[in-house]
């Protein structure tokens, strides 16, 4: 963040899910994802959110709350479920936390319709970013920083194909893998390359899964996948997996480039996809990585992926994929219950 | 469509079916004459048109047991721009509303754990899990369910209906048209106007297809105007609690509402709320009150707790204490001037993107404190549901800047509105008790 300021830039902080990081960019926010950051005192949410909504909306605000977001220049707040429509809606009304706060609707209707209210969508976002920079919009940059997205996203894909060809275990993998939430594209893309080109060598676990749900936490998963010879070889989860959007090489505009990148990425519980449509996504990722079992992790309380979990799960299971859900709480380790479900699940593979 | 299915439909829903409820309308209405006086004890007098409401809503759920078949019929979200629907012949039924008849008759909660059987979990929407438990088989009161041809899903009240029909959609391998209305932070915009239209405008389209006919102009034109109308009656029954004391409570409104919401755009329901319109205006001159003795009024927000209607509503009439509006029921009645029935496509964009739950939480605090001056209320109940995220978020800081800001007490109780497993009578009576001391000052 610092080096951003001291180069001129400015900072976005910006809660889940999707939202248009290369937009952001062309108008020199490094966007910086809020995904209720661990260690955050929630006693200030608590005074403001009901105990049934999920730990990220209940950290994120109380992180912002506790005046985490200081150092940024604006919050972006995309409307992902009901959860964090009200979190956006009573920052908006209510707290007002001395930055200014913007919205983006993702569409989830399909076709032309949307596709224009996305174009229209983000041109009111842009000229959002523009009031807060001073700057207008510079449509080159924006095309320039849609091509550094999807290269960053090529290399994403390249290291789930030579996952089995690095040495990392799964906790160093997540490590590097979460810059991809705080880092610029270029910088991710550089890392990545370098781990690619340093880290060469046989992955140190046997049992391929894949990991799903809303986001890998709390740590502790992954290190209870290492021990138990787990290797994640794919991610289908909202962090990660669900937003390795389209190139879209065929749109020369740079607004209908991304909003159809936006609209046509992996089908997710969150935009509102149907669950078989899921399930066929997670059969086919599944088989393009060898994958026997997939590890759904959910904090409590997330309405979408609580909808489609159980005819995903039927659906899966009756195509031979294994499924295990756990539902975490992002802000403890995790239970010995869960680890121990996991290892349990893990050794059956 | 089935020759003879449409001969049974005729049957028995036009011809027997609706005799014999008109028959047990007469029966009830003669037994709520002969009723002594002070039996219906802490409430007022019964409304007379409460027969009427019956054969109403069982003569909607019996078009909809004998539909497959004889007519199209869509499963609708309870915000979902139904009036083209309804000029296209489709039998229209509303999942939510199925969920509240199960929640009053107590059976929601057996239907809930059915869906949990098949791996839904305790933290989706109650009226969610009742539906699925239907679907999977469970006991309905109602009887049976009309297999949709098509599912209309409009986000405008959630986003949660959009993954429940997701589901239902997959279930029963039929068309679903989803609407999707963005949220309003702030006003809407043009943009948002033009993709609620469009989407509008396809939606028809599948819906003739599906139900093997046109759309005619003059009947969507002719429904819209039906709707307006019911909308406007339904605003004016609501507005007849301003009066002291208050001849309808909004316990009785909640009740009285299902017309409003699963028959919008029907003559019929027109010509119920008139009726209804009559005899509130009747009791207002005669002075007979909804809770006798009325000595303070609130305010209710948010779903009702289906299951504790009839008990919420004793515990407060013994106190005196009468319900006299609701977020709620107002949110059906609000959005009339938006309508414009000569434009019924045009204007429904607009409408069903301005539903209280698809406006900022800003706005919902406007809207209660406008209700507030309106009804004279002495304070607010805001049911913080934990089934509906929508309606509860945000209502932590409305109970502070009502009571901070506005002078206007406000207390939060947490249910749920159609799982009774996490409500506590004991707590409820509890606060309920130390809030009214408060009120009483």
């Amino acid at each position: 963040m610092e080096e951003q300021h001291q180069a001129g830039g400015r900072v976005a902080a910006v809660f889940p899910i999707h939202y248009p990081r290369a937009l952001l960019q062309a108008h020199g926010f490094l966007p910086i994802e809020v995904w209720g950051p661990p260690g955050t005192d929630v006693g200030e949410a608590d005074a403001h959110l009901q105990s049934y909504v999920c730990d990220i909306v209940r950290r994120g605000l109380g992180f912002v709350l506790a005046g985490g977001l200081r150092d940024c220049d604006c919050l972006l707040v995309p409307h992902g479920c009901d959860s964090l429509q009200g979190l956006g809606s009573i920052l908006l009304d209510f707290h007002h936390p001395g930055l200014p706060v913007l919205t983006f609707y993702l569409a989830r209707g399909e076709g032309p319709a949307a596709l224009d209210f996305t174009v229209a969508e983000l041109a009111g976002l842009s000229q959002a970013l523009a009031d807060i920079s001073g700057r207008p919009l510079d449509e080159q940059a924006w095309n320039r920083h849609l091509e550094i997205e999807v290269a960053a996203e090529a290399a994403l894909a390249r290291l789930w194909r030579e996952r089995r060809q690095l040495e990392l275990d799964n906790a160093e993998l997540y490590r590097l893998l979460r810059c991809r939430n705080y880092l610029a594209a270029d910088r991710f893309r550089e890392l990545l390359d370098k781990v690619l080109d340093q880290h060469r060598g046989a992955a140190p676990g046997q049992k391929a899964i894949l990991l799903g749900g809303i986001v890998a936490e709390p740590v502790g998963l992954l290190e209870v996948i290492d021990r138990a010879g787990g290797l994640v070889v794919g991610d289908a989860s909202c962090n990660l997996g669900r937003r390795l959007y389209r190139a879209v090489d065929d749109e020369p505009d740079p607004a209908r480039r991304q909003a159809r990148r936006l609209l046509g990425g992996p089908p997710d519980a969150t935009r509102g996809a149907a669950p078989s449509r899921i399930a066929e996504h997670l059969l086919e990722q599944a088989a393009g990585s060898g994958a026997r079992a997939l590890v759904v992790t959910n904090p409590k309380f997330c309405e979408p992926e609580l909808f489609v979990l159980p005819e995903v799960t039927r659906l899966l299971e009756a195509a031979g994929l294994r499924v295990l859900v756990l539902e975490l709480e992002l802000s403890r380790d995790l239970p010995a219950a869960a680890a121990n479900r996991l290892e349990a699940f893990l050794e059956t593979l | 469509m089935s020759l003879l299915a449409k001969l049974r439909y005729q049957f028995m829903v036009k011809g027997a079916g609706a005799a014999l409820l008109r028959l047990e309308r007469r029966r009830s209405a003669r037994r709520l004459r002969s009723r002594p006086p002070g039996r219906d004890a802490p409430f007022g007098p019964p409304l007379a048109t409460s027969p009427r409401l019956k054969q109403l809503i069982a003569g909607h759920y019996l078009s909809g047991r004998y539909s497959t078949g004889a007519r199209p019929v869509a499963w609708v979200t309870s915000g979902g721009p139904v009036e083209f629907l309804v000029a296209l012949g489709y039998h229209v039924h509303y999942p939510e509303n199925h969920g509240a008849v199960c929640g009053i008759r107590r059976v929601a909660e057996r239907l809930c754990e059915r869906a949990e059987d098949a791996g839904y979990g305790r933290d989706i929407c109650s009226y969610a899990r009742t539906d699925f438990g239907t679907v999977l088989g469970g006991a309905t009161p109602v009887g049976r369910l009309p297999r949709p041809d098509l599912l209309l899903c409009c986000n405008n009240i959630c986003q949660t209906v959009l993954h429940w029909y997701r589901v239902l959609a997959d279930h029963y391998r039929v068309p679903l048209l989803l609407i999707d209305t963005p949220f309003l932070y702030r006003q809407a915009h043009d943009h948002e106007v033009e993709y609620v239209k469009r989407q509008l405008d396809q939606a028809v389209t599948v819906a003739e297809r599906v139900a093997g006919r046109s759309l005619a102009p003059s009947r969507l034109e002719q429904v819209a105007r039906l709707s307006k109308e019911a909308v406007e009656l339904w605003a004016r029954v609501l507005a007849a609690a301003r009066a002291r004391p208050a001849p309808i409570s909004a316990f009785d409104a909640f009740i009285h509402m299902a017309p409003i919401v699963e028959m919008r755009g029907e003559r019929f329901t027109v010509e119920y709320y008139r009726v209804l319109l009559d005899e509130l205006e009747r009791r207002r001159q005669q002075g007979i009150a909804a809770v006798p003795g009325e000595s303070k009024r609130l305010l209710w927000d948010n779903l009702p707790i289906w299951y504790r209607v009839r008990w919420l509503a004793t515990w407060l009439a013994e106190r005196g204490v009468a319900l006299v509006a609701s977020t709620y029921t107002h949110a059906w009645g609000e959005l009339a001037p938006l309508m414009d029935s000569r434009r019924p496509l045009e204007s429904a964009a607009r409408v069903y993107l301005h539903p209280i739950l698809n406006r900022s939480t800003g706005d919902k605090l406007r809207t209660i404190q406008q209700l507030a001056g309106d009804y004279s209320v002495d304070g607010v109940l805001l049911h913080s549901d934990r089934s509906c995220k929508p309606y509860s978020v945000g209502q932590l800081d409305q109970q502070k800047l009502l009571g901070r800001k506005l002078g206007i007490p406000a207390l939060v109780m947490e249910a749920d509105h159609n799982d009774p497993r996490v409500f506590s009578e004991a707590q409820t009576e509890a606060r309920l008790q130390a809030f009214l001391e408060m009120l009483a000052g």
